[in-house]
């Protein structure tokens, strides 16, 4: 192995980042060449340098700032007035008829073609929600960590909106009688 | 159910789990956010405004992933592109020669003690640390980050990969190529 590749893998051979073959050819060479034995030694003395740097810490109290600015974030929820909607004029037959299986099948799809959001939980017990079937209609089951059934109901329509900032991707399910809209956030990815 | 409630719930659990985050990561945040600013001033800024982003996407926030390191995922990104939009800080551009004089040796001699003798020991002064946060604050953004993560932080490569979303030879290229530039920064002083 001659210098200049040598030269190349000097960082890693000092972080302990090379693999078996090539950290011994490195070792074997800084045995025999004193040019890059010298290379290795400034590498080496300038991370203990860096690493021995004194921790910095800011002059005020900056978790109490940074809290103070989260909490003064809006919340990330939709507005209450979500959940009051009144859906009467949403619900004739001919919107049903078309909407609602159209709403399950896009259900449906994102949860088959998109195998990283196979698990679909809701805050905060990490529950799940999930479609009963092709056959079933816009029905959807609704459980909790441990998979029991929490609930399951039928709805008219079903409309998942995408992630926008500050709210995630959202759940709409819109029941049989009109009345409250719910809303729930999905939230991918495993159950925490 | 009563899906304002589900909200409200969820809201008070992220907070208060953010909230015990910033807690125990500030310190340490802020410490890179100062190798990587080189002031105070601006160390606060990129603390603050990182794990405000940070706490805007806690719903995408993977578990599995040490949160100090999503943290420094963030950092990077906003240290690197926002800064780069408006450059604030002292930034250097990666097709920018650094150092080097016409000779291709380093113009910029800095005295630092004789190492040799016994390198753990060696009391850091506040001379030889000015200028060792000089000489990383003159590289270029992406091999500044990649050199704070891995001798500040003591990162992995495959984490400072995950944090600078690169591959590993990308990770050990800019290592390898900021810490030859530090090195020439203090040019003979290092053996």
């Amino acid at each position: 192995m001659n210098c200049s590749k040598v030269s190349h893998m000097l960082s890693a051979y000092m972080d302990g980042e090379l693999q078996g073959v090539e950290h011994r050819l490195v070792h074997q060479h800084l045995t025999h060449c004193s040019k890059c034995a010298k290379e290795y030694s400034g590498l080496l003395q300038m991370k203990r340098l860096l690493s021995g740097m004194r921790m910095r810490e800011s002059d005020g109290d900056l978790a109490a700032s940074i809290i103070e600015k989260v909490h003064s974030q809006p919340d990330r929820t939709p507005d209450v007035a979500w959940t009051t909607i009144n859906l009467r004029g949403l619900f004739s037959v001919r919107t049903l008829m078309i909407a609602a299986p159209l709403a399950a099948l896009t259900l449906m799809m994102l949860i088959v073609h998109h195998p990283a959001q196979n698990i679909i939980t809701w805050h905060p017990s990490g529950g799940s929600v999930s479609p009963l079937g092709p056959d079933q209609g816009p029905k959807v089951r609704i459980s909790n960590d441990n998979g029991s059934e929490v609930q399951s109901v039928n709805y008219n329509t079903i409309q998942i909106l995408p992630p926008q900032q500050p709210y995630p991707s959202r759940l709409m399910l819109f029941p049989d009688n009109p009345g409250q809209l719910q809303v729930y956030m999905l939230f991918q990815g495993p159950k925490h | 159910m009563d899906a304002a409630r589900i909200f409200t719930g969820a809201v008070r659990n992220d907070r208060r789990e953010f909230d015990s985050l910033v807690n125990r990561c500030h310190r340490q945040a802020y410490n890179v956010a100062y190798r990587l600013t080189g002031n105070q001033s601006d160390a606060e800024d990129l603390t603050q405004e990182s794990f405000l982003r940070a706490y805007r996407f806690f719903d995408r926030y993977n578990r599995e992933m040490p949160f100090e390191n999503w943290l420094y995922r963030i950092m990077s990104r906003v240290f690197i592109d926002e800064l780069r939009k408006k450059p604030r800080f002292r930034t250097q551009s990666l097709d920018q020669p650094l150092f080097a004089s016409d000779d291709g040796e380093s113009d910029v001699l800095m005295e630092i003690p004789d190492l040799n003798s016994d390198p753990e020991r060696i009391l850091m002064d506040e001379t030889l640390e000015e200028n060792l946060q000089n000489a990383l604050t003159s590289l270029p953004q992406e091999f500044r980050v990649a050199v704070s993560l891995a001798d500040i932080e003591g990162l992995s490569y495959e984490e400072i990969a995950e944090v600078m979303n690169c591959s590993l030879g990308t990770v050990r290229s800019r290592l390898h190529r900021g810490r030859k530039l530090l090195r020439r920064y203090f040019g003979a002083s290092l053996s």
